[in-house]
């Protein structure tokens, strides 16, 4: 019963939940959770884009994914009003993305499967990619964690105290938008932003300190990720939707009882 | 020692602030100003937040910049984040040090600022969970806690109630007893007028700058906020205009 295929969906949700906590908790602490939409539609046409190359230069199409949704981190960092910024990228991308997907009629199922997440399909190339991105921004968060708070509380404050508080934005956008390509590759493009935004923001209404929001978080997601397989084995669903309805089905739940 | 010397700075071609020039050395200095007359993009000048087009600022004799250091700062009291559970301890601490891991000198320099500001028994509690004037009172200790040489505050009395404000000033006085420079941005400057050794007032332009029985005065007043203020004399001699004051 326990085929390879559902060992690899099992690691890729404990990867998932890490990146939920992580990611998606410093998401909710800087205010900024339409930059998981926005990333992970840039990370489509990156994809796209890097599948209609693929005769030219064959890398993995996850780099291309990298590094468009990195772009996106980077101009919402720059600009005034990140959120702008984030639209027009956002906008910019899918019109990217639709352009390669026409011209690569004969492989769009590959991007389609970007798009609605393949967590039974994923190859063990995939997980070692995941698992890879995975372990650095591990490292980097835990080594720069008092700096990304100090930058989500109050950016010119950090200033002030001399952290490189510009820097620091880049780093953390950046880690955010590789963080919503690995979970995109798991769950897919549409359903990234509920796996990464809704756990950490349930956690985040109901924990009493930020060590509580990490792991309740991380927690949240690995609950939802499990009812999703489980009831994919089961059952004709595909596991990121029920996934992602139990993810946000948690942080409804919270919000009634916190209102 | 802050030197400003023909500042002049726009937000994308609007004006905010013109030509301003003042200095000081070991002074208690306020900053005040109707709404938008550029006191926190001075401050933020000074502090090498912004950068300007125009003109030299000079704190401690270095670039604005280098001198941060050297800067105890309290934002105007929007500008933070209060959305997520960080501890009142976790945000002192973060003006003791630049250090990534907290000493136990670090931790005490933060235990008696929260104590300087009377706040002690909210060490461990979450800052979203404290009254807008405790969270005030809680990033005034953040700046103290730097120990710093100069101290900015922005709008430090905005929600404060009165016996807290008496003892915030309280406090900035013994701080300038011990030597700490200080520039108070406020909208009701009857409070500290004793105390402050100069003004500045603003309306983009420096209005006039000097101690406060130089500045305060109808003409000036009229000056900078566009309109008759009324004055009230105290038996000291001052010149207090009724702005945005509660006995008023
Ligand atoms: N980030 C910004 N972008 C664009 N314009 C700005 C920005 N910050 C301030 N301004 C403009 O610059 C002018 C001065 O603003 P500033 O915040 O320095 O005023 P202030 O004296 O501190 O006002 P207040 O008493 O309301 O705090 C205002 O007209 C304001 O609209
Ligand atoms: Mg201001």
């Amino acid at each position: 019963m326990l085929d390879e295929f559902i060992i690899r969906a099992i690691i890729a949700i404990l990867l998932l939940a890490i990146n939920a906590s992580i990611a998606g908790t410093f998401t909710i602490f800087k205010d900024m959770p339409f930059l998981v939409a926005g990333s992970a539609h840039a990370a489509l046409a990156g994809a796209a884009m890097m599948i209609a190359l693929e005769n030219y230069i064959n890398i993995n199409p996850l780099f291309g994914a990298i590094i468009f949704a990195i772009l996106v981190a980077f101009s919402a960092a720059k600009a005034k009003q990140a959120n702008v910024a984030i639209g027009i990228a956002f906008a910019f991308s899918m019109a990217v993305a639709v352009l390669f997907i026409s011209l690569i009629k004969e492989q769009a199922a590959r991007v389609w499967g970007l798009l609605f997440g393949d967590l039974l399909l994923l190859t063990n190339d995939d997980i070692f990619l995941m698992a890879i991105a995975t372990v650095l921004i591990i490292i980097v968060c835990l080594a720069f964690n008092r700096e990304f708070l100090f930058i989500s509380f109050d950016m010119e404050g950090a200033m002030v105290q001399g952290i490189k508080a510009n820097f620091f934005n880049y780093l953390l956008l950046s880690i955010i938008a590789v963080s919503t390509v690995v979970t995109m590759k798991a769950v897919g493009a549409i359903l990234v932003y509920a796996m990464l935004i809704a756990p950490a923001a349930a956690a985040n209404k109901k924990a009493g300190s930020i060590a509580g929001v990490f792991t309740m978080a991380a927690f949240f997601a690995l609950f939802a990720g499990f009812i999703g397989l489980l009831l994919s084995i089961y059952f004709p669903f595909s596991p990121s939707a029920i996934a992602a309805l139990v993810a946000t089905s948690i942080y409804f739940i919270l919000y009634k009882k916190g209102s | 020692m802050i030197e400003v010397k023909n500042v002049s700075y726009a937000y994308n071609g609007n004006i905010a602030l013109q030509n301003v020039t003042f200095s000081s050395k070991d002074e208690f200095v306020a900053v005040m100003g109707p709404n938008g007359s550029g006191k926190t993009t001075l401050i933020k000048l000074i502090m090498g937040l912004l950068e300007s087009e125009k003109g030299e600022i000079k704190v401690f004799g270095r670039e604005a910049k280098e001198a941060r250091n050297l800067i105890g700062y309290m934002p105007q009291k929007d500008t933070i984040a209060r959305h997520f559970p960080i501890r009142v301890k976790d945000i002192v601490l973060m003006g003791t040090t630049k250090r990534r891991f907290y000493t136990k000198e670090d931790i005490e320099k933060a235990k008696k600022s929260l104590e300087e500001v009377g706040l002690p028994h909210l060490w461990n509690e979450r800052f979203s969970s404290l009254s807008q004037g405790q969270q005030q009172r809680v990033m005034f200790a953040r700046a103290l806690a730097k120990e710093p040489k100069l101290l900015i505050l922005d709008e430090p009395f905005s929600a404060v109630d009165l016996p807290s404000r008496d003892k915030m000033i309280d406090i900035l006085n013994e701080k300038r007893r011990e030597g700490m420079e200080i520039i108070i941005v406020v909208h009701n400057i009857n409070p500290i007028l004793h105390e402050i050794d100069k003004v500045l007032l603003l309306n983009k332009k420096a209005i006039a700058f000097g101690s406060p029985r130089e500045v305060l005065n109808q003409e000036t007043l009229k000056k900078a906020y566009g309109t008759d203020i009324q004055i009230v004399v105290c038996k000291e001699g001052y010149c207090h205009p009724l702005i945005g004051d509660e006995h008023a």
